[in-house]
């Protein structure tokens, strides 16, 4: 019974949309991942020969 | 001001309205470009990247880009089409969404055209632009399209009274239907806005306006995952441009209706900010700054509001327009109009 009440004010006061909201917001100031290409590059490995592998190390072996 | 009246003798009105049309209408399709660039940035932001920020400084100048590379493209009429409701599709989606901006008032007498029936103008001005939808589906000859075409004007058909149903509480608190009467109605500061008596008819009205303008989380009449573009599949080059800048301008306007009905249009939030004066001039005071700065919120919790949610399923929409947001506008009516026979009265007027 407590559940349902509980359930019913959760979905009327949009409990949840607000939750993934929080949680989209804390996104908006983190640090950005992007690599800006031609000015950045990541590192790369002297023995790299095109293969599409994922690398363990952030150097780039 | 004399001489250039005199020098346009009796064309004068014509010349003078047409000036105050252009006033308005290039800083709005302006705005539907720094929309679309701010659009991009945000998304860009949450999703932990940068966004566009190679064409001038901070990428700035990317919306010009993205016209010239529109106005450069051909415009390509697919076999089969209806070639005249082909064309007359997009100007039916523009017509309307620049048309409705003649009643917003973005201060005290700044109006184009302050007449009585505001809202009801709005109003119809607003069901019209699914007419372009309609036949850019229908005309173009394309399954997809025509798919596109049935969903928009389902979900527009049922949110549009929902939608309704959320002006008739402000109606009501306001006693008028002229918007400038609206907003003079929520004088006194950010306690007196419509918002607080009519919560749930703001969320409703919110809501059903992303639906309206079939911008996600609602929109299916688009749905890239399913029917590629939806309605517009076919058009390219100036063509599709056209409804894209239909698609926001309708957008931006939502966003100054939920400005001017629930808070409080050009009004500061605080009256004391009317006082400090600067050379004559209230820096603070109510004016166009403060009705562009509650669009620029609302326009915002609209592009939150994309990056987060995923797209509801068809008969979710479906659902939640006719099962949830009627009724809740129903009932809130109803309350509104038994509290404004009790003492509490002053609370919702």
């Amino acid at each position: 019974m407590i559940q349902r009440v509980r359930d019913f004010f959760n979905s009327v006061l949009l409990a949840e949309l607000f939750k993934g909201l929080w949680l989209t917001r804390s996104y908006i100031f983190a640090r950005k991942v992007t690599v800006q290409y031609p000015e950045e590059k990541t590192p790369q490995s002297p023995r790299f020969r095109g293969l599409h592998a994922l690398r363990r190390y952030p150097n780039g072996e | 001001m004399d001489a250039v009246q005199s020098f346009f003798g009796w064309t004068w009105p014509g010349v003078w309205t047409l000036a105050k049309i252009v006033a308005i209408a290039v800083p709005l399709i302006i705005s539907v470009a720094y929309l679309t660039l701010a659009e991009r940035k945000v998304i860009g932001w949450i999703q932990v990247r940068i966004g566009p920020n190679r064409v001038g400084p901070l990428g700035l100048l990317q919306p010009f880009a993205d016209v010239f590379k529109l106005i450069f493209k051909e415009i390509i009429v697919p076999t089969g089409a209806s070639r005249y409701l082909f064309f007359i599709a997009p100007i039916l989606s523009i017509g309307p969404a620049l048309a409705a901006w003649a009643v917003i008032p973005f201060a005290d007498g700044l109006v184009l055209s302050d007449i009585n029936a505001g809202l009801l103008y709005v109003l119809a001005l607003s069901s019209m632009g699914v007419y372009g939808v309609i036949l850019a589906g229908w005309a173009s000859n394309s399954k997809y399209a025509f798919l596109g075409a049935l969903r928009s004007a389902a979900q527009i058909v049922s949110y549009e009274i929902a939608m309704g149903f959320a002006l008739v509480g402000v109606l009501m608190a306001a006693s008028t239907l002229n918007i400038s009467g609206i907003v003079h109605g929520q004088e006194g500061g950010a306690a007196y806005w419509y918002i607080w008596p009519l919560l749930p008819l703001f969320v409703v009205y919110l809501v059903s306006g992303i639906a309206e303008t079939n911008r996600h989380p609602f929109d299916v009449a688009e749905g890239e995952s399913e029917i590629v573009a939806g309605f517009h599949v076919e058009y390219s080059g100036v063509a599709f441009a056209v409804f894209f800048l239909a698609e926001y301008m309708n957008m931006i306007m939502i966003a100054a209706l939920t400005a001017i009905m629930f808070l409080g249009g050009w009004l500061s939030p605080w009256p004391q900010l009317n006082e400090p004066e600067i050379f004559g001039w209230h820096p603070l005071g109510d004016g166009p700054g403060w009705l562009f700065a509650k669009m620029a919120a609302v326009l915002f919790i609209f592009l939150w509001i994309r990056v987060t949610f995923p797209r509801y399923r068809y008969d979710q929409i479906m659902r939640l327009g006719w099962k949830v947001f009627i009724p809740v506008t129903l009932v809130w009516i109803v309350f509104i109009g038994a509290m404004m026979q009790t003492r509490f009265a002053p609370l919702f007027h």
